[in-house]
């Protein structure tokens, strides 16, 4: 699969696709459970996820490979990112990194 | 907070409801929880995933009564392979929060009207669960006979 298209692939979860990156990038420093990664999010972005938002945005990455379940601690259960995952977390920052560096370029400029 | 997950499919709870559980264990009981939990539960059911599911540690799946029948197809159960289309998933889904507001609504009306009495409040119990049960027979109850619903859902 091309760059671009694994890139796309965080478009197709339409209004998940910003709690999914936020999970993935949670999720890049190692295993993490539900509440932690709330918490590693709110930390990270300033942005709480609901619970509903989180677990759909689980189930889609879950869905797509791109994360998977590391083995259950009581009623948590963490997960890791995937080699595909991390693929598609790269792709998709390195995408926002250009777009970043282009509208700081323009600003500039003006 | 966690009655909230009776909205979600079967098997949407079988594989995240013990950890969604856990989770909303964890917050205070807030509106947008709610609203967010619901949100969640209506696009479970519109936009079902492939997830994997892990295997149940033996004993722990099937050993209810109702999952013994549904399974042995025992009592009246048999005989039904009728699927839930798109279409029964949104009766069920309107059929449950409908009801649920008509309920909410007509306890509101007799709490204001005769105060907070034990039977006037057991309307709010059963304002969420009488429409969800109801709305069973569009989903998992789909095909089966009326007597059977009736047996399955006060079961």
């Amino acid at each position: 699969m091309k760059k671009a298209d694994i890139d796309r692939e965080l478009d197709e979860f339409g209004r998940f696709s910003e709690p999914a990156l936020l999970i993935l990038i949670s999720l890049a420093d190692g295993p993490k459970h539900g509440y932690a990664m709330t918490e590693d999010i709110a930390r990270i972005a300033d942005l709480r996820l609901g619970p509903g938002t989180l677990y759909g945005a689980i189930a889609r990455l879950e869905a797509r490979g791109m994360i998977e379940a590391a083995g259950a601690q009581d009623r948590r259960n963490p997960y890791r990112i995937t080699a595909f995952g991390e693929k598609a977390l790269r792709a998709r920052l390195a995408n926002i990194q250009n777009v970043a560096r282009v509208g700081q370029r323009r600003l500039a400029s003006a | 907070m966690t009655w909230l997950l009776a909205l979600y499919p079967p098997r949407w709870r079988r594989r995240y409801g013990d950890e969604l559980r856990a989770l909303v264990d964890s917050q205070p009981f807030s509106l947008q929880a709610v609203i967010d939990l619901i949100a969640g539960a209506i696009d479970a059911w519109l936009e079902p995933q492939k997830f994997p599911m892990q295997p149940a540690p033996a004993g722990e799946e099937g050993v209810t009564m109702i999952g013994t029948m549904m399974k042995l197809g025992c009592a009246g159960t048999a005989g039904s392979n009728a699927q839930a289309t798109r279409q029964d998933v949104r009766k069920s889904l309107a059929v449950t929060l409908g009801g649920t507001l008509l309920l909410t609504a007509l306890w509101m009306a007799l709490h204001i009207r005769l105060g907070g009495r034990t039977y006037v409040d057991a309307f709010s119990a059963m304002a969420f669960l009488v429409p969800y049960l109801f709305s069973m027979r569009y989903t998992s109850l789909k095909g089966r006979s009326l007597a059977t619903q009736g047996i399955l859902s006060a079961a």
